[in-house]
């Protein structure tokens, strides 16, 4: 070795006891890793998800549990925080896909319409392996939204669901009683709904811009502004997923209804008005009285909000009813998974009654299990928002999320046709008519 | 040339393996694979079909294609232009003997080696319509009235992102344009002074046609940064407002990644490629008419 060394005249011998340094570093924690693998006797079976540090900490408890009450089965957890389906895709690609995947269900049909997730329902049906699981537990929308049709007709159960999402309006509520403005009641109207956008949209300094809105404004996703179409009796989509009906007046009307709230009556901020600021952080610090917004927002809420705030439905719409979009999360098996069986236990591990209130318990998740979301650990006035219930009275008008295959590239051209809408520089009804060939062809072609 | 023992050359492929290898695993093995990507059909879920050349025909009758297209071609137009000009000035500018020289150096060049990630963190809230620095400097100096939305208009969205680049990449041609100032041989300037040229003369008549391989260079070099310009957009607009910042790159990752049409993006990249190798010919071509090579003088 130092022969060959002083051959290649390497500057000091230093640099070479570096390198073998770093190769033996590498072969060892290759040596390592390998052990790591094959640690358990029994069975590993890998689970994808999403989720926050606290999200993560809950379900790290859970997993451990889990192994220990099957000493044989290892399961090890893939965190995703950011980009978490363009990571699945390559997983997918690569022949890697984890045996339980967690997904929502707007990226589900994607995965679903290629075969990529198993069929729950056999286990569901077995009164053995469902082990107190079944149909009546979960909400219904939630287990509609994680069924697919197959090519072939048949119809699959691909997910359980975890968890619903659906969009409320947070206030401020320390905001209102200082403008005088009485708080938002479920059945309020479009008309009182602007009034009170109005209202509390403030510019305390008399500079021209108001340096406290209303209500958020968000171009995408376009959860945060279909409530307003589906309320005014309009659609995306035909339930069919056939016809683009975005276009027919109803919808427009929904659309343009957002629109001339931060245009016309002001009562959101225009793009140049929160600029890099999130609507969260408008609501955080005070300059927000309203904001559509999930569950989700919850746990950072109770945390950190230094004012009083609780939750209220959208308003009923001219088409007499408040309707929001009903998504839902739930765990999907792999159809490569050589472990479908122990997926199956961790899956029901982690929707058992026990497991679903520790997740709940966070304040993180409006449960898709019925038991847990009316019990009082969800429904507890004991911590904000007051009107928890909020999130379970908007269920039965919801609307499940349609979210056709090609669902990306059309909420991108949605998104794009609508910026001149959100700006104020074109009417809803124009920019939709404009819109309506591509979308249909969008719609049409297959994936 | 040295004749090596066949120890030594054993030793020698031991030691490029690494090297070579990560070169052939992430380099060369990805252009032949989505070469063949840009003629199939694949959303990375299911297997790739071959289609031949239609994905070729989905891009080029793609509306949006041409638009990021003529948008990237503005973009390296615009900021290829403004960034030869300011680092050429800057760089003769400190190619003279002033106090400070080095600091300055340092100081042009520390935006070039910082990450892009911190770069457009900061630059995103610089650039803030309500908040950010820009236009507070600019009110105060009462050169606008109302702020400037930046990022948020499609009228100034392609300018912010120019603005930011050039930025970022003056200090790296600044060092290449020092290097061949300090090349030019100080007779030259003696003898152009004992003929009475002053300074602009001198400048023209010898300082830029003694840098032209330099300037010829960094042209490339712009050239081909800029059509693969990604990070900033990335970062900052996401292609937007109304895709005014929609730059083929970060067109084709969207493709792959967001709309997981592999095949599109693989062709979006290919014809890229192709873009970028006609242009490098024609300015080749061009060299032999306005490049003054050492060679050719001597």
């Amino acid at each position: 070795m130092v022969q060959s060394l002083q051959k290649f005249k390497l500057k000091s011998p230093w640099c070479f006891y570096r390198a073998v340094l770093a190769c033996f570093l590498m072969v060892l924690s290759l040596t390592f890793t390998g052990c790591a693998n094959q640690r358990t006797q029994g069975v590993s079976i890998q689970l994808s998800t999403w989720g926050s540090a606290q999200e993560i900490t809950v379900l790290k408890g859970l997993i451990r549990e889990f192994e220990r009450e099957h000493p044989a089965i290892h399961v090890s957890l893939l965190h995703i925080p950011e980009n978490y389906y363009q990571k699945l895709h390559i997983l997918v690609a690569g022949e890697m896909a984890p045996d339980v995947i967690f997904t929502n269900s707007i990226s589900f049909p994607i995965y679903a319409s290629q075969g990529i997730f198993r069929d729950l329902r056999p286990y569901l049906a077995s009164r053995q392996q469902a082990d107190g699981l079944s149909d009546a537990t979960f909400y219904p929308s939630s287990l509609k939204a994680f069924t697919w049709k197959t090519a072939s007709g048949k119809e699959i159960l691909g997910a359980l669901p975890r968890d619903i999402s659906d969009v409320v309006i947070f206030y401020n509520r320390d905001l209102f009683r200082k403008a005088h403005v009485p708080e938002p009641q479920a059945g309020w109207t479009w008309q009182q709904f602007v009034d009170t956008a109005q209202a509390l949209t403030l510019d305390d300094n008399n500079d021209g811009d108001p340096d406290q809105f209303g209500f958020s404004f968000y171009s995408t996703p376009s959860l945060f502004w279909l409530p307003f179409v589906w309320s005014a009796g309009g659609s995306l989509f035909s339930p069919d997923l056939k016809q683009v009906t975005i276009a027919q007046p109803a919808a427009t009307k929904g659309i343009q209804f957002y629109a001339d709230l931060r245009n016309t009556w002001h009562g959101a901020p225009k793009k140049v008005e929160s600029g890099g600021v999130t609507m969260s952080q408008l609501f955080m610090q005070q300059k927000l009285a309203m904001m559509a917004n999930g569950r989700w927002s919850v746990p950072v809420l109770r945390e950190q909000a230094k004012f009083q705030w609780d939750v209220a439905p959208f308003p009923v719409g001219p088409a007499g009813k408040s309707r929001v979009g009903i998504d839902a999360s739930g765990y999907a098996i792999s159809t490569r998974s050589k472990h479908p069986q122990e997926s199956f236990e961790l899956i029901r591990f982690l929707l058992s009654r026990k497991a679903i209130e520790k997740v709940t318990e966070s304040g993180l998740i409006v449960p898709a299990r019925v038991d847990v979301a009316e019990s009082g650990l969800f429904l507890s006035p004991r911590q904000a928002p007051q009107h928890g219930r909020v999130f379970l009275d908007v269920i039965p008008d919801g609307v499940p999320t349609q979210s056709p295959p090609r669902w990306n590239e059309l909420a991108e051209e949605l998104s794009l046709a609508l910026e001149p809408v959100w700006d104020g520089k074109q009417k809803a009804a124009d920019a939709m008519k404009a819109a309506q060939p591509r979308l249909q062809h969008l719609l049409e072609v297959s994936p | 040339m040295k004749e090596y023992s066949a120890s030594e050359t054993r030793w020698a492929w031991i030691f490029l393996a690494p090297c070579l290898l990560g070169l052939v695993i992430f380099t060369y093995l990805p252009v032949f694979a989505s070469l063949g990507l840009s003629f199939s059909y694949w959303n990375l879920l299911g297997t790739p079909r071959f289609i031949g050349l239609e994905n070729y025909a989905t891009v080029l009758n793609d509306a949006l294609f041409w638009k990021s297209f003529g948008t990237t071609c503005w973009f390296v137009a615009l900021s290829g232009i403004l960034e030869l000009v300011i680092s050429l000035v800057l760089a003769v500018w400190l190619n003279r003997a002033i106090r400070g020289q080095s600091f300055f150096r340092t100081a042009y060049f520390l935006p070039f080696i910082t990450p892009m990630v911190s770069v457009a963190l900061v630059w995103g809230w610089l650039y803030d319509p309500s908040y950010g620095m820009f236009n507070w400097l600019l009110q105060q100096a009462h050169l606008i009235g109302k702020p400037i939305p930046w990022l948020y208009d499609p009228q100034t969205a392609l300018w912010a992102v120019i603005i930011l680049r050039v930025w970022k990449d003056i200090g790296y041609n600044i060092v290449i344009f020092l290097a061949g100032l300090q090349a030019v041989p100080p007779s030259l300037y003696e003898s152009a002074n004992l003929d009475g040229a002053g300074g602009w003369r001198t400048f023209w008549l010898v300082t830029l046609p003694m840098i032209t391989p330099t300037l010829f260079f960094v042209g490339v070099m712009t050239l081909i940064n800029g059509f693969q310009a990604f990070d900033s957009v990335y970062l900052l607009t996401q292609g937007g407002p109304e895709h005014s910042t929609e730059l083929l790159v970060y067109w084709m990752f969207k493709n792959a990644f967001e709309f997981y049409k592999i095949g599109p993006a693989s062709a979006i990249a290919y014809i890229l490629f192709i873009v970028i190798l006609l242009l490098t010919l024609v300015q080749w071509q061009l060299r032999k008419r306005w490049v003054l090579y050492e060679d050719e003088t001597a």
